[in-house]
């Protein structure tokens, strides 16, 4: 069985371009699996108080789609990486022609919490091959939904799990997991896709819970919640979240 | 001719291009739950003969359709008033707000959360939570707490607790972030009762649809009082409710339908919500319509003298009536919107909401356009009493 997987999540160009920089190479160094770069949007309906904040932090510091993708071009080239943004930066710029250029800008799909698999499948013929868009699945997502969200994840493309009802950085509970883990047997049936929890991921105990019921956990709020206080901080909180998700759950 | 328009959206909730559901997941069984709620209650004789009584006895429906003597004169046209500005809570809102939360009470939700920018869609929904005894929650921008104060103290009065939102613009866009996020956190036991054609489908449709009395009213009205149909009907648009309201019922006619946005300080200041006018497509709050928005696709600043016009989007109806053609949009400024306000206000004895007063400041604009005999519409959404005292602050 292959391993769990990381992702970790940074707002582009945040808390400035050298240390988001510093950042996505500290994440590449404790063993992060996939980075997700946020294209900030002005109104992240999805987003809670963290990454408003910095979001809007780093629009006013002139981060924009062309400066993201050029930025990106200096990630570490074996981290892969996804695009994280809301449906009108991509909208004004026609889908067709944003996928391409966020392919050539290296990244290997996009994820966009604004739009749910029925839109989704709308633009699948629009992507340039092997070109991935994330589905998400909710606590909330009925059973009769899933096979549609399979559907989307195709190309390689994870499934995005939510953790919880809410924003990104609300708490989560001990409820929460015994629901994921409902969601998470509910779209083994119909799809291969990995699993990844996002949402509410802040400690090792945490992430070690919902690696054991799914394919990886994402990590957004409190990365960027240690990477206010420093590089130091954020390169210990990913490390701690590595070896977490990388015990051998105990034998029962 | 028949309009295909009255048959929209399509069962993917698109006007043509524009529509949609772009919502986090995590609403949309939420969604799809209150499509088919109100597909049942729009069929169900119970519901609407509780919806009409409400109407009649609590709103004050049908509200009259009043000939502007003065007016007419003034401007040379026969100018009638639909006087949506006598409906209990003081504007049209209220109309959705009954329809709205009788059926969230039929779909057992015990708490109500809104959005509101001037205060008046937040008014009527604390009013109807108050007469069906739910919870009731509203988000409002702090800027628009500060200019439209009295509306606040309503609300609390009614029971609601009104949060203040202070991110972005602090307006009605960053409320209804703060509404959305709120409902995401809180889905199965919040309603959230959005106050205009704007948001996700079904709202853009079911708004328009609890609105739509307003031109079946008039349409009438304007037949037995004026014995003809009329040459054009002038609304406010902000997400744009009255408007579809009034204009629902007349896509079949020849009538000229006419849209007046909040052209602000200016169309060239940058500093106006004019999105039909000069906004292009885009997709927020969880449609896809007219947005004003950079070419980062970051949403606008906007500006407008009155609140409830201040919203960079609008519904996706709308998008789609100046798409084809049906209708057709233009801004006026703060300054126009005064000007008619007191215009009004002296030769009627009406003080219009700002809002309102923009459809009357669009209709005189283009007064000109008619003759003597022609009929014209102008859809009054509101009363001007909780602007009164931001004159009254002016004029000291
Ligand atoms: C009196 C009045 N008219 C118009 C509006 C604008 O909304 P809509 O365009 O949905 O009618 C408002 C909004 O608050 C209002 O209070």
């Amino acid at each position: 069985m292959p391993g769990k997987s990381l992702v970790v999540y940074l707002t582009a160009g945040w808390p400035d371009r050298a240390t988001f920089l510093k950042a996505a190479k500290v994440a590449a160094e404790e063993g992060a699996d996939l980075l997700e770069v946020g294209l900030p949007f002005s109104d992240p309906i999805a987003d809670g108080p963290t990454i408003q904040k910095t979001s809007s932090a780093a629009i006013r510091a002139g981060m924009n789609y062309d400066r993201a993708l050029d930025l990106s071009q200096r990630l570490p080239p074996g981290l892969p990486r996804a695009l994280m943004t809301y449906a009108n930066p991509l909208f004004v710029r026609g889908w067709a022609g944003a996928f391409g250029e966020i392919r050539r800008a290296g990244f290997a799909g996009c994820i966009l919490p604004d739009v749910p698999a029925e839109e989704l499948v709308t633009y699948l013929p629009f992507r340039p091959r092997g070109f991935y868009l994330v589905p998400f699945v909710a606590p909330t997502t009925a059973d009769d939904r899933l096979a549609r969200v399979a559907d989307a994840a195709r190309d390689g493309a994870f499934i995005y799990m939510v953790s919880l009802r809410g924003i990104t950085g609300a708490r989560l509970s001990a409820a929460a997991e015994r629901e994921i883990a409902g969601r998470v047997r509910a779209i083994r049936r119909v799809s291969h896709a990995p699993v990844y929890v996002g949402f509410g991921v802040r400690s090792g105990a945490w992430a070690a819970r919902l690696a054991r019921l799914s394919d990886g956990v994402i990590v957004g709020t409190a990365a960027l919640e240690a990477l206010r206080r420093g590089l130091g901080p954020f390169g210990r909180l990913l490390r701690e979240l590595r070896r977490s998700i990388d015990i051998r759950p105990p034998a029962i | 001719m028949k309009h295909p328009l009255p048959s929209l959206p399509d069962r993917r909730g698109y006007f043509g291009p524009f529509g949609g559901r772009f919502v986090p997941e995590t609403l949309m069984t939420a969604l799809l739950e209150l499509e088919a709620g109100y597909g049942k209650v729009r069929r169900d004789r119970a519901f609407r003969r509780e919806l009409a009584a409400l109407l009649a006895d609590f709103a004050g429906r049908p509200t009259p359709l009043y000939r502007a003597d003065r007016l007419s004169e003034a401007a040379g046209c026969r100018v009638y008033l639909k006087r949506e500005d006598l409906c209990h809570t003081g504007a049209h809102k209220i109309n959705n707000c009954i329809g709205q939360a009788l059926l969230a009470r039929r779909l057992g939700k015990r708490r109500v959360i809104a959005e509101t920018g001037a205060g008046q869609h937040g008014v009527a929904t604390a009013t109807v939570c108050a007469k069906l005894g739910l919870a009731c929650t509203i988000y409002m921008g702090a800027k628009d707490v500060e200019r439209q104060a009295p509306n606040v103290f309503r609300m609390k009065l009614l029971g609601a607790e009104v949060r203040e939102v202070t991110a972005g613009s602090q307006t009605l866009k960053d409320a209804m972030n703060e509404a959305l996020r709120d409902w995401v956190t809180n889905v199965e036991t919040t309603y959230y009762l959005i106050g205009s054609v704007a948001g996700p489908h079904p709202y853009p449709m079911m708004v328009r649809d609890f609105q739509a009395v307003i031109g079946r009213e008039a349409l009438r009205q304007i037949r037995r009082k004026a014995g003809g149909p009329p040459r054009a009907i002038y609304a406010c648009v902000g997400g744009g409710s009255n408007a579809m309201g009034i204009f629902y019922a007349f896509l079949r006619t020849r009538a000229d339908l006419i849209g007046v946005e909040a052209g602000g300080t200016g169309l060239k200041s940058g500093r106006h919500s004019a999105t039909l006018t000069r906004g292009s497509p885009g997709i927020l709050h969880g449609s896809q319509s007219f947005l004003l928005s950079n070419s980062d696709g970051n949403v606008a600043d906007v500006h407008s003298i009155a609140a409830g016009l201040d919203y960079p989007g609008v519904g996706p109806e709308h998008a789609y009536l100046k798409k084809t053609g049906r209708a057709r949009y233009f801004a006026v400024s703060d300054r126009a919107a005064l000007e008619a306000f007191h215009r009004l206000t002296t030769l009627e004895g009406i003080p219009p909401a700002f809002e309102s007063a923009h459809a009357v400041a669009g209709f005189w604009k283009e007064r000109r356009r008619y003759r003597r005999a022609d009929r014209v519409i102008i859809n009054l959404s509101g009363r001007g009493d909780k602007d009164i005292p931001r004159l009254f602050d002016h004029a000291r």
